[in-house]
């Protein structure tokens, strides 16, 4: 007997970073009596302890309330996680697909912001019913009347309907679960159709194996169904299928249309499930649901085992590491002095910092990161069109076009910092392209600019010119030909292809002579003077060398002290083996990274 | 206990740990103001001198700490109790150190009297100022005064002085070296200041409270000293160790070379065919330890064939005559290993490499560890 669709209720909640999402989510879960406030951890939907220690939520997850409506019926409220950084655009529109409305959170102190924005378009996007709250109203710099009103002015949002809220201290928590059986609407959806679910996330357990997310649109699922997945076209059977309350709680009966849940077949790999892909039964099979788009990353790094960690412990970590999170890529690279590592590509910056802390901590790695880059696209001189993903991959020859990666950038600020942002998109490449209101005090920029400008620092940059204020979002606008060349970095003559990188001709010497003058201080001094060097093919456009060493001496060594003098030694041949070898210098890891830093300065 | 190895070791060293005061740079095995445990230390000691094989030895070394911190009773009993037992080779080097705070004709008169034909005096500085900074008790005109003494009653005599103080001129060092040559001395240590860990400049230096001299500074103060002392006729036999041909010290050689060497004494090290053994290093734990009849064995270490090897590298890489190819040969470090970094470092100027010799070269020298480390297995 399927669940009535007139009692299911699928939301989320979308919001700027720190609008308080977890806590309210905590808040819903507590009021419908779902967990008690014994099981209650903080910010439960956060179950990594990154996202916990981060403040923000990394993967999308579910959870059924049973609620109980003013109207005496009982509820299943269907609540999908969603994803809080820019990185994870695409995961947040999984989740916004399957639901049928969104609470739109915003800050009552901060107002709209760039993110809200973002989200709330997202939401339109998908046909979901917004349901406005306005959070902290108890905080003392809380103005809710004017937050309100800026929600109408910029989103077109009535502010009456806006329910004033503070998750932390319980206020309006029961007005935001009526409004959300009172607005969103009922699914639609037929349990006698052929299977047509949405997967929205998955992940992977080491008890469990992968556990997949999903909504159902038509049809039903069950314990025992042989099922397709029809992206990867493979097939299962379901082992256990069941609600999220949040625990796994098997359902014998299985889900139907409308319902949101997760299932356990005997998955091998995470990147035969995609977000996005449509789950269907082998033998009655429904037709593929709208909208799969396959993720890109757009930010890439070398990865290469250090210290005591291997190679195949670093190959090991990695393919674990994609079972759990389909975005991040690699392929393996050979690094020069690095020896044998992996290419690996991110969604973005946060994306490429949250999975390599993953592998340190989850698997206790040793690990060097090279510089990050964007893609490539090059016309060779053959006229062949190839993506690149790494300097190493500009043909020695040079090529006729190349073209980088553009976004469309929207930054949120008040009106008061206009100048110094737009001065900090000028020296940024941005091209303007409009400037929108959001009522007298804030405003939105347009702009198109490089991606390789905007994902390494550019948010950082943003906050130091805006007192804190400014919020940005983007979204990739394609692929455009820009005057770029290659800097390869010469460590006493040999170049080294992990410390090349790409850039706009107009700041290569500049940034040249910062990455040396960086190296000058990473590398230890040499028993001969070192010389480095930035190059654009053979024109060198920055030197610094770094001073032969001229003392270093153990003054004594008698009979009493031979072993220790000794240890000294094999400590010192030691710290020498930690290092890469480049021709005949030895670089610490840490040079590695000069050029990120170069990029500060 | 720990049954010795069988060797006929020739060298022996003796340590006592006393001092009247601990020095801030001094990472020896010392210890201030412990009068009351003399009598007793000295018992101890030559206890364990008693259970030593009696020699010959070519050489004997009594190190500190201070030994004539020993009042002259204490020191009369000791070195007649180290007579009574051990025989001298007929040639024999017996060192004996001393400083200048605790240096006196009686104290020198006995040394000579009971066979030591060697003292070595910790002058460390010509400078009051630089001597107050090092926590010495002696000023410059003891050192003098001392330095007279003892060459009156020994025929050997050197002197150990430290170079490359926070501050330290051109002309200051040029004072020093013209010091070695005023008193005409045969030897001379002549150390780098370092910073060793467990010292007192150690942590001042941890807390920032001490500069020390940056590289290009402390390279040029030890070229200057090289070449003064060569001017005065004294060659660089060692590292720090400079000596007119003939005076070298032999004990130390012998460390050098990887003789075997007994040893005798708190904290004393001992190497026998390839076992070393480092005593209790407090002198209280050591007297009790040999009291009830123990070695007092507080580390005992069977050097492996990398470990020989290793030592073989980086003692004779410190001498002027350079490594003993044929001993490291012999320990099984073959030249295909290191022949072709021998060559590089050749071609750079830091060692001098013709197949039969290894040495240093003057510009190598001041950079010997980082050498010894390229050319060391591992």
């Amino acid at each position: 007997m399927p669940y009535p669709l007139e009692k299911i209720r699928n939301f989320c909640i979308i919001a700027h970073i720190d609008h308080g999402k977890s806590t309210l989510a905590d808040r819903l879960l507590q009021a419908t009596g779902t967990v008690t406030d014994r099981e209650m951890q903080d910010q439960l939907l956060d179950d990594m302890d990154l996202e916990r220690e981060r403040g923000i939520t990394i993967k999308a997850r579910a959870v059924s309330l049973r609620y109980k409506h003013s109207d005496g019926e009982i509820y299943q409220l269907n609540l999908i996680d969603t994803p809080g950084h820019v990185d994870f655009t695409y995961e947040v529109q999984r989740s916004l697909q399957a639901c049928e409305g969104a609470l739109l959170l915003v800050d009552a102190a901060q107002g709209v912001e760039a993110q809200t924005m973002a989200n709330f378009l997202l939401a339109i996007d998908q046909n979901l019913e917004i349901v406005p709250v306005l959070n902290k109203i108890d905080l003392p710099a809380a103005m809710p009347d004017k937050v309100a009103a800026e929600v109408e002015e910029s989103l077109g949002l009535s502010g009456e309907s806006c329910i004033r809220a503070s998750a932390k201290m319980g206020i309006g928590i029961s007005d935001i679960l009526g409004a959300i059986v009172d607005s969103v609407p009922a699914p639609k959806g037929n349990a006698d159709e052929p299977l047509q679910a949405l997967i929205f996330d998955a992940v992977y357990d080491d008890y469990r194996g992968i556990i997949v997310y999903f909504r159902v649109i038509n049809g039903a699922i069950k314990r025992g169904d042989s099922i397709r997945l029809l992206r990867s076209q493979r097939s299962y059977e379901v082992t256990e299928v069941g609600r999220l309350t949040p625990k796994m709680n098997a359902e014998k009966a299985g889900l139907a249309a409308g319902e949101v849940g997760y299932f356990i077949a005997a998955i091998k790999n995470l990147s035969d499930v995609k977000v996005g892909d449509t789950i269907t039964l082998d033998k009655n099979r429904g037709t593929p649901l709208p909208g799969f788009r396959e993720l890109k990353p757009m930010v890439f790094a070398g990865l290469y085992p250090s210290g005591e960690t291997t190679f195949d412990e670093l190959r090991e970590a990695v393919e674990k590491l994609q079972i759990n999170d389909a975005s991040f890529t690699f392929e393996p690279e050979s690094g020069g002095a690095l020896g044998h590592g992996f290419r690996c590509g991110y969604l973005g910056m946060l994306h490429l910092e949250i999975c390599q802390e993953r592998l340190e901590r989850e698997f206790d790695l040793d690990l060097v990161t090279t510089a990050p880059n964007v893609p490539y696209q090059i016309t060779t001189r053959g006229g062949e069109d190839v993506m690149i993903t790494t300097p190493a991959e500009v043909p020695p020859e040079g090529f006729d076009q190349i073209r980088e990666p553009v976004v469309e950038l929207n930054v949120m600020i008040p009106s008061a910092f206009v100048g110094p942002v737009m001065q900090l998109a000028t020296e940024r490449r941005g091209e303007f392209k409009h400037q929108d209101y959001l009522g007298p005090e804030r405003c939105v920029l347009t702009y198109h600019m490089p991606m390789a400008e905007v994902v390494y620092d550019l948010f950082d940059k943003l906050k130091s010119a805006t007192s804190g204020y400014g919020t940005m979002d983007y979204d990739l606008n394609g692929f455009r030909e820009s005057d770029l060349v290659k800097v390869d970095i010469l460590v006493h003559h040999n170049p080294c292809e992990a410390l090349a990188f790409i850039c706009h001709r107009s700041v290569a010497e500049r940034r040249g002579r910062a990455i040396v003058k960086n190296l000058r201080e990473e590398i230890p001094r040499h028993l001969f003077e070192v010389a480095l060097q930035a190059a654009i093919g053979a024109k060198v456009i920055a030197r610094e060398s770094v001073k032969a060493m001229r003392k270093d001496v153990t003054a004594k060594c008698y009979g009493g002290d031979v072993s220790r003098k000794r240890k000294l030694l094999e400590k010192q041949k030691k710290g020498k083996k930690r290092m890469k070898m480049i021709g005949s210098v030895e670089v610490p890891q840490a040079a590695f990274m000069a050029v990120l830093k170069a990029n500060d300065e | 206990m720990t049954i010795p190895p069988a060797s006929n070791a020739r060298h022996l060293y003796l340590h006592i740990p006393y001092c009247a005061a601990k020095c801030p740079y001094c990472d020896f095995n010392s210890i201030a103001g412990r009068e009351d445990e003399f009598e007793s230390y000295v018992d101890a000691l030559l206890e364990e001198v008693g259970r030593l094989p009696v020699g010959p030895y070519e050489t004997v070394f009594i190190g500190g700490g201070t030994p004539t911190i020993l009042g002259p009773q204490a020191l009369e009993r000791l070195l007649a109790g180290i007579r009574d037992h051990i025989h001298l080779a007929a040639n024999y080097e017996w060192t004996c150190e001393a400083n200048p705070g605790s240096s006196d004709a009686e104290r020198f008169a006995l040394l000579a009297e009971h066979g030591v034909n060697r003292i070595s005096l910790g002058v460390q500085a010509v400078q009051d100022h630089h001597l107050r900074f090092l926590g010495r008790v002696h000023d410059l005109d003891q050192a003098r005064g001392a330095l007279a003494l003892a060459k009156q009653a020994v025929p050997r005599v050197s002197a150990d002085l430290i170079i490359g103080l926070p501050g330290q001129t051109r002309s200051e060092l040029a004072a020093t070296i013209a010091f070695i040559g005023e008193h005409e001395l045969e030897h001379a240590s002549v150390y780098h200041l370092a910073i060793e860990a467990g010292t007192e400049f150690h942590a001042r230096y941890q807390r920032g409270e001490l500069q020390v001299l940056d590289q290009d500074t402390s390279r040029d103060l030890l070229e200057q000293a090289w070449s003064g002392l060569a001017a005065l006729g004294l060659e660089q036999y060692e590292t720090s160790n400079f000596a007119r041909p003939g005076a070298e010290c032999r004990h130390n050689l012998a460390y050098w070379r990887q003789r075997d060497y007994q040893a005798a004494g708190c904290g004393a090290v001992s190497t026998l065919a390839g076992q070393r053994m480092t005593r209790e290093k407090h002198p209280g734990r050591y007297i009790a330890a040999i009291q009830a009849g123990g070695d007092a064995a507080w580390q005992v270490e069977a050097l492996t064939q990398v470990e020989l090897i290793e030592e073989c590298w980086m003692l004779g890489l410190r001498l002027a005559d350079g490594v003993d190819l044929a001993a490291l040969q012999a320990l099984g470090d073959a030249s295909e290993r290191w022949h072709e970094t021998a060559v590089v470092l050749a071609r750079q100027g830091l060692i001098q490499y013709d197949g039969s010799r290894l040495a240093l070269s003057p510009e190598g020298r001041a950079v010997q560890d980082a050498v010894t480390v390229a050319l060391m297995p591992g």
